[in-house]
């Protein structure tokens, strides 16, 4: 049962990508590869990919680490708000901050070029987002968090008894520095980098915001390309194989890093938190300012520019009492719009998809963990397989899979479900998967003892004791299924529009301030769940210590 | 007719604590402890009882009926033997109250009278004023007591227990032994219990197993166990004993290898090689100068290695003459001799135990 869903979710796909990649006029053959990389188009986009995945590795770095560091290892007041900051940057989809950034930093009516020429008093243009470094700047101010969570985490457990052994024995605070603290939260900085690379490589809604305009194709905007009219499905395939091997070889390279992790608390016993610098006075608020431009720019400027623009007439020129106004709200929501029908579908398709996706992971996570499947080892990797699967490509696998007869899907809401259900089981196998990992299996031994049966014991003892896990699992499942955009985009049809499809094509059109009204509308809603979990968390752990 | 059997039972599967030929039977009210080192099987001959291990090989029979052979092994639920864990596996989401009640529920016992059994065992375990906390605000030890209410409360007909002191500190570890022998001096219940802990079965059990790899090398009261250790693992197990190879001639007297010719007699049928045991306070320590012990015919000599303070008593190690046998001596405050010292030593030879080498008691 559970080997069938993971085959039609998971193998399916991958293996109509291999035959279409592979067959050509009913024989095998390499001809597809030989084409799709003999045009030079496609080539100029392996090369931008990575130019980009690089750039936005290294910039997520030079954020993340030392704000990292700020946070974790000085008095710099409100560390913890910044860390929150950090996890909800995700709150906002990329593709939302790729549109803010485009009222922000366009060549010509961009907010930053606007001011700086009027208080320059030239017509210079500083920044344009139209291009791959204004894409590399916008997508590293969205990654960031993936270096600077690991990396704090990394800081703040490391027992401060380490570096003061360091000290006791003769070393220098630089020494101990670059002896001890260093090569110990470095391959948490290498996991983060990793991670970001990856991130930007998979992503395509921020470069087909920004770089479709200025001609900057990357592989994912490419793939998509290879979709439109006439589709060249064996070719999108070509392509599509390498990157998955590609990101493969990325995530085992992240999986080893971290796993060294575990080296950096290996200790004797409870050892006590990290050591923090002490600043006093002004120099602590010096230490905020220098670190604040970071949260402000990945957040609060993309988040208030769609705010601001959502209720304007006019976006360009400003919240004046006579440009506010409702009425974007009114046409995105109102009924004649199809804005509303794709609000509700994503809303609709996030809620299927976070509920099979969280009771296919419990039943995975609980059958692998209690030994109850044959080959359970087996299960539990192929249901984290879709990790190394970007969206692109695994909408073009379904795209492939489902477009025949007999299982002819695509165009129904329900060859989405599979894309977002595929896409969270890694996340909602592993956060139960974690959870059962808490509970000691004698929890449910004892119940038997007592008389209870099996099903019993799983359903009275495991299973609310999982709680916190399920609704964790959920919601983190909901939240990027609600906004998810890079599978959408090969698979919603006219009639199956979701939020995310639809807000690109009212993009497209340069309707700005609907777009920021739908993009306000999907961030309430992504953040009530935020929201919703972190109370969730709370709550269960004041009643648990 | 036994309450509780076990008839050449085995568990073949998965090398590190498997069992073979494990043989006991129980009277009701008896209280059995499984003693050995951590991978001697102990814990899945406990498994195999509680129902989640299935025997490869032989039965075990409770009140003359088979529970669990090769064939079949009657499931946990249906077996009325509860099985008090280590972990204590408390359920964190429940009150005292709730997990004590838990299995009353599920026999669909009254309200009423659930209530009124849980108070009672409750009192008996020494729980009172505790039924509405969650186990999160109880010390170790009441969390050891609630995992006991929780098996005594639905009368099981054997209460098995793994290990169940072993993450207590040292002095409530004293305290809860003290309270699991009253509760069974009290009770009567039929039990099983796990340890590696000498001085937990010697003072809760009313016979002991000492297990090694799979087998029972010893099954017997723990007068027995402790004083007449019928295997050199035994009596290195319990830790009371020098064992020494020795050989025994035709006219009864023992030899040490490289010792002085017959140092002493023992009363023994056994011949040729045998391992001898040798109390560590069945041993008597002076300094060779002193004439004391001279009226012994031959006594054995040696030099201290190292002499250290136990707060009771001293314990000295003692290198022998001629030989590379190492004596562990517990002695009184008042002998110490410091390390280097020549040492003559008297051994207390009617508390020796000789062990016929490669000699394995058959049960």
């Amino acid at each position: 049962m559970a080997a069938a869903i993971l085959g039609v979710l998971v193998l399916l796909p991958l293996i109509w990508l291999a035959g279409l990649a592979f067959t050509g006029a009913g024989t095998v053959t390499a001809q597809h590869f030989q084409e799709a990389f003999g045009d030079a188009l496609t080539r100029k986009a392996v090369v931008n990919s990575i130019i980009l995945s690089a750039g936005v590795a290294i910039g997520a770095a030079l954020l993340g680490v030392p704000l990292a560091w700020a946070v974790s290892r000085t008095n710099m007041p409100f560390g913890n708000a910044v860390r929150y900051v950090a996890v909800a940057t995700f709150v906002i989809p990329p593709y939302l901050t790729a549109s803010a950034w485009i009222l922000l930093g366009g060549p010509n009516a961009g907010r930053i070029n606007v001011l700086l020429r009027s208080l320059t008093g030239t017509d210079i243009t500083l920044f344009n987002v139209f291009s791959l470094p204004g894409l590399i700047f916008v997508m590293s101010l969205y990654a960031y968090p993936l270096v600077f969570l690991p990396v704090a985490n990394a800081l703040s457990e490391l027992p401060g008894e380490l570096e003061e052994s360091s000290q006791t024995l003769g070393a220098g605070r630089l020494r101990t520095f670059f002896c001890v603290t260093l090569p110990l939260v470095l391959p948490a900085v290498a996991a983060g980098v990793t991670l970001a690379f990856l991130e930007a490589i998979s992503e395509f809604g921020a470069p087909a915001v920004l770089g479709i305009p200025a001609g900057v194709t990357v592989i994912t905007t490419r793939l998509v390309a290879y979709l439109q009219y006439p589709p060249e499905l064996q070719l999108a395939a070509a392509v599509s194989l390498p990157s998955i091997g590609f990101v493969v070889i990325l995530l085992y390279i992240q999986r080893r890093l971290l796993g060294k992790r575990g080296y950096g608390v290996v200790s004797g016993g409870p050892g006590s938190g990290a050591r923090k610098v002490r600043f006093t006075g002004w120099r602590r608020w010096l230490i905020l300012s220098l670190v604040l431009p970071v949260p402000v720019a990945s957040l609060a400027l993309p988040g208030l520019t769609l705010a601001s623009a959502a209720f304007s007439k006019a976006w360009g020129r400003g919240l004046t009492r006579e440009n506010i106004t409702l009425e974007n709200f009114r046409t995105t929501l109102g009924g004649s719009s199809g804005a509303m029908q794709a609000l509700a579908h994503s809303v609709e398709l996030a809620v299927g998809a976070a509920t099979i996706a969280t009771v296919l992971g419990l039943l995975l996570a609980y059958s692998a963990r209690r030994q109850l499947l044959i080959g359970a080892r087996f299960h539990s990797t192929v249901a984290v397989i879709p990790y190394a699967l970007p969206g692109v490509v695994l909408g073009i696998g379904l795209f492939a899979a489902y477009t025949h007869a007999p299982i002819q899907l695509y165009g129904t809401l329900f060859v989405i479900v599979l894309a977002y259900v595929t896409r969270t089981l890694p996340l909602t196998f592993t956060v139960t998967a974690a959870g059962l990992q808490q509970i000691n299996a004698d929890l449910e031994l004892a119940a038997r003892t007592l008389g209870a049966s099996g099903a019993r014991a799983a359903t009275g003892i495991t299973l609310p004791l999982l709680g916190l896990s399920l609704i964790s699992s959920w919601i983190l499942a909901f939240m990027p299924s609600l906004s998810e955009f890079s599978a959408s985009v090969v698979l919603a049809t006219g009639q199956t529009q979701v939020a995310s499809t639809y807000i690109y094509n009212l993009e497209a059109e340069g309707r700005f301030e609907e777009v920021a009204a739908l993009g306000v509308c999907m961030v309430i809603i992504t953040l009530v769940a935020f929201l919703l979990l972190q109370v969730a968390r709370s709550y269960v752990k004041v009643r648990r210590d | 007719m036994p309450y509780l059997e076990a008839r050449d039972l085995a568990y073949r599967y998965g090398g590190l604590g498997a069992v073979e030929n494990i043989n006991f039977a129980l009277e009701k009210g008896e209280f059995l402890s499984l003693l050995g080192p951590s991978g001697c099987g102990k814990t899945t001959t406990l498994k195999m009882l509680a129902g989640f291990l299935p025997p490869s090989a032989g039965e075990i029979r409770l009140k003359g009926n088979v529970i669990a052979n090769e064939h079949r092994s009657v499931v946990p639920n249906k077996r009325n033997m509860p099985l008090i864990f280590q972990s204590y596996a408390i359920w964190p989401h429940m009150t005292v109250f709730q997990n004590i009640a838990y299995g009353l529920r599920i026999r669909k016992v009254s309200r009423s009278e659930a209530r009124q059994r849980v108070e009672r065992v409750m009192d008996i375990v020494g729980l009172a004023n505790t039924a509405d906390r969650y186990p999160h605000t109880l010390s170790g030890g009441q969390q050891q007591r609630v995992a006991l209410a929780r098996g005594l409360v639905i009368e099981p007909d054997v209460l098995l227990l793994d290990e169940p002191l072993s993450n207590l500190d040292a002095a409530l570890r004293a305290e809860m032994r003290a309270e699991l022998r009253r509760l069974h001096d009290e009770l009567r219940m039929t039990t099983v219990y796990v340890t590696h802990d000498q001085t937990e079965a010697l003072m809760l059990s009313d016979r002991i197993a000492v297990l090694n790899s799979g087998k029972v090398e010893q099954l017997g009261s723990p007068r027995d166990i402790y004083e007449s250790p019928a295997t050199r693992f035994v009596a290195k197990f319990m830790g009371n004993w020098n064992c020494l190879d020795a050989t025994i001639d035709a006219s009864g007297s023992v030899r040490l290898p490289g010792a002085p010719d017959r140092t002493w007699t023992v009363n023994t049928g056994a011949r040729g090689a045998v391992v001898l045991c040798v109390p560590i306070d069945g041993l008597e320590i002076c300094r060779a100068e002193t004439s004391k012990g001279a009226n012994q015919s031959q006594p054995m000599t040696g030099i201290v290695k190292t002499c250290t303070y136990q707060g009771d008593h001293i314990e000295h190690v003692v290198v022998l003459d001629h030989s590379d046998a190492i004596l562990r001596i517990s002695s009184p405050k008042d002998s110490s001799c410091p390390a280097g010292t020549r040492v003559k030593l008297s051994v207390c030879t009617n508390r020796c135990v000789v062990i016929p080498d490669g000699w394995r008691i058959e049960l």
